[in-house]
């Protein structure tokens, strides 16, 4: 069985614009196929990689640090070896992300293809509600989303 | 490592890699002595505490289980506990064990988590559990899939891993079925055989000597491991209701950190696996007392190095009590106990994977919240983790930086320390005179 495309959103509501992929999670009801299995995660890596472990194709959903104005959205293609250099991009999870793709690729527990989509947030500190930059950023980065679910999952990445 | 002009040497990394969130250690050293120790928290302003007041007591399990990714299951059961004592209503023995079935997949995740991905590695002179993976795949494989059992079971229990949502105050919104928890089982029995090998094989690892002093505290039950309730219990013999935490245990501002740190009446204390393992090790099945013999571990450990078998112990532990639980399940007449508002103040103490965490609540009549105290095990053991790393440094003096950095860090992460319960930032800096 071809195990399903997955969203997987990581943040925690309650440290404000961190919860911003949540709420990407949110705005992507009735836009994906009913197949697509979305998730809410805090990071962590192993179960990052029970996630997506040979999933057609992955897109993550996270807050990232990129010295770009807040709001601004990136879209990371790992299988295009596009690999960030050291410092370019962090997220918000230190123990997540980049530690899991490490992680997988060591144990062979990748998806076919990974796209992350990155948020660049403002405040990060402990409280509800996004800020209006980040908060106007999410319908974009939920059809940016939408955008690499219609991609075909097809060649396994190469190099990440 | 650099050179102050005032001749002080100070080495630091950027970030303590394998320890739950972030935080920061300093280390003063002058004239060959440790000075001093200090584990700087930044703590977020009690957020938490705060905003539960005004809260409906009916949100608190949904709301404390954001507090951390890695123990939800821990802050949801100390805050049911502490709820269902304000309202003075008990629930139902198959709840109950519904509870400690849950509990036992979140020691199984967050101690295999710690084993194979955190703690490992500095054992074997590896960066992380990256590099490790490298070598041994099979070892990380073996972590990943146990950690996936106690996964499974929050999945089963609580509607999914990350913050469950079946937990209510009085206890679930639904029960699972008798095929849920047979398949369960059937991965169960495969997690207690690799629990078991995982015991085997970390207790060969070198430990260095250290002692780890002062009391242990943990939740006794005379008929069982305490998980979710009991009495607290220390190794200098105190005996005392969880509704007395307060007048025995305390937390207090230090100048070097915006967290609060763990108290005790009688002086610093640890909580945590070799606490319980210390106070409990009677109620432990005989399948768990055998694998301890089989490796070498008597019933009292004092040396934090070998938490490490102790959590592979207290993983055997749970995956047998897990199958137990399992073995004599009956679904309960109702998923919850009815549990009308009163108003009063309640306390809760459980065992979370780190150590004992305590919540306590003042409800009003209309079931809002008044006040929210929770004491985190990390912020419990930070006097401990200070005190013991003072005296390792001492002894380690004459290693050069990186190695004494390296050392440093793996005797942290014989505490596990969640800091992210508690803070984010660490990074570990010591300054030689």
């Amino acid at each position: 069985m071809i195990p399903p495309k997955i969203v997987i959103g990581i943040g925690n509501r309650f440290r404000r614009d961190d919860g911003s992929a949540l709420r990407v999670l949110d705005e992507l009801a009735g836009r994906i196929p009913a197949a697509t299995v979305v998730l809410e995660s805090d990071g962590e890596p192993a179960r990052l990689i029970d996630a997506w472990a040979d999933a057609p194709i992955a897109v993550v959903v996270e807050t990232v640090r990129r010295g770009q104005p807040p709001g601004s959205i990136a879209g990371i293609e790992w299988d295009d070896q596009v690999a960030p250099a050291a410092g370019s991009a962090h997220g918000s999870h230190s123990l997540g992300i980049l530690e899991a793709i490490a992680l997988g690729r060591a144990v062979g527990r990748m998806p076919r293809k990974l796209r992350i989509v990155g948020i660049e947030p403002e405040d990060l500190a402990w409280g509800e509600g996004l800020t209006d930059a980040v908060a106007a950023s999410i319908d974009a980065a939920a059809e940016l989303v939408v955008d690499y679910l219609r991609m075909d999952g097809g060649d396994p990445p190469t190099s990440i | 490592m650099t050179h102050s002009n005032t001749g002080s040497r100070t080495l630091s990394v950027a970030s303590l890699a394998r320890v739950e969130g972030e935080g920061s250690m300093h280390v003063v050293v002058r004239d060959g002595q440790v000075r001093d120790v200090e584990l700087r928290i930044f703590e977020p302003p009690r957020f938490f505490e705060a905003f539960l007041r005004g809260r409906s007591y009916t949100e608190v399990p949904d709301i404390t289980a954001r507090i951390c990714g890695i123990c939800p299951v821990a802050y949801q059961m100390s805050a049911c506990q502490a709820i269902e004592n304000a309202c003075g209503v008990a629930v139902e023995p198959q709840v109950r064990a519904l509870r400690r079935l849950l509990y036992c997949g979140e020691w199984i995740e967050s101690h295999a988590l710690h084993i194979y991905l955190l703690h490992a590695p500095d054992f074997l002179g590896y960066q992380s559990s990256i590099d490790l993976a490298k070598d041994h795949r099979d070892l990380v494989e073996r972590g990943l899939q146990l950690k996936k059992v106690g996964n499974d079971i929050l999945n089963v229990l609580g509607g999914r891993a990350v913050h469950p949502v079946n937990v209510r105050v009085g206890g679930f919104y639904k029960a699972p079925s008798d095929i849920d928890l047979a398949k369960l089982a059937e991965r169960l029995r495969w997690a207690r055989d690799a629990a078991i090998s995982t015991a085997r094989w970390v207790a060969t690892f070198d430990f260095p000597d250290l002692t780890l002093e002062g009391d242990l505290v943990a939740l006794h039950h005379e008929d069982e491991y305490a998980i979710i309730d009991g009495r607290l219990a220390s190794t200098s013999g105190l005996d005392i209701a969880v509704d007395d935490f307060s007048e025995h245990f305390g937390e207090e501002h230090v100048a070097h950190s915006t967290a609060l740190q763990g108290r005790a009446r009688a002086g610093a204390f640890t909580v945590g696996p070799i606490a319980r393992y210390n106070l409990n090790f009677d109620q432990l099945p005989a399948i768990v007392k055998q694998v301890a013999a089989d490796v070498g571990l008597s019933k009292t450990c004092r040396n934090p190095f070998q938490s490490i078998v102790v959590r592979a112990l207290e993983v055997v532990f749970a995956c047998d009590e897990a199958l137990r639980i399992i073995d004599s399940y009956e679904p309960p007449d109702k998923p919850s106990t009815d549990m009308p508002a009163r108003g009063g103040t309640g306390h809760g103490c459980t065992e979370a994977p780190r150590g004992l965490l305590y919540h306590r609540y003042t409800i009003d009549a209309g079931g809002v919240i008044s006040d929210a105290v929770i004491v985190p095990p990390t912020a419990q053991n930070q006097p401990s983790i200070e005190r013991g790393l003072r005296r390792f440094v001492q002894d380690r003096l004459h290693l050069d930086d990186p190695e004494l950095t390296r050392q440093c860090e793996q005797a942290i992460r014989n505490y596990d320390p969640c800091i992210s319960c508690a803070t984010h930032f660490l990074d570990l800096t010591v300054d030689r005179g």
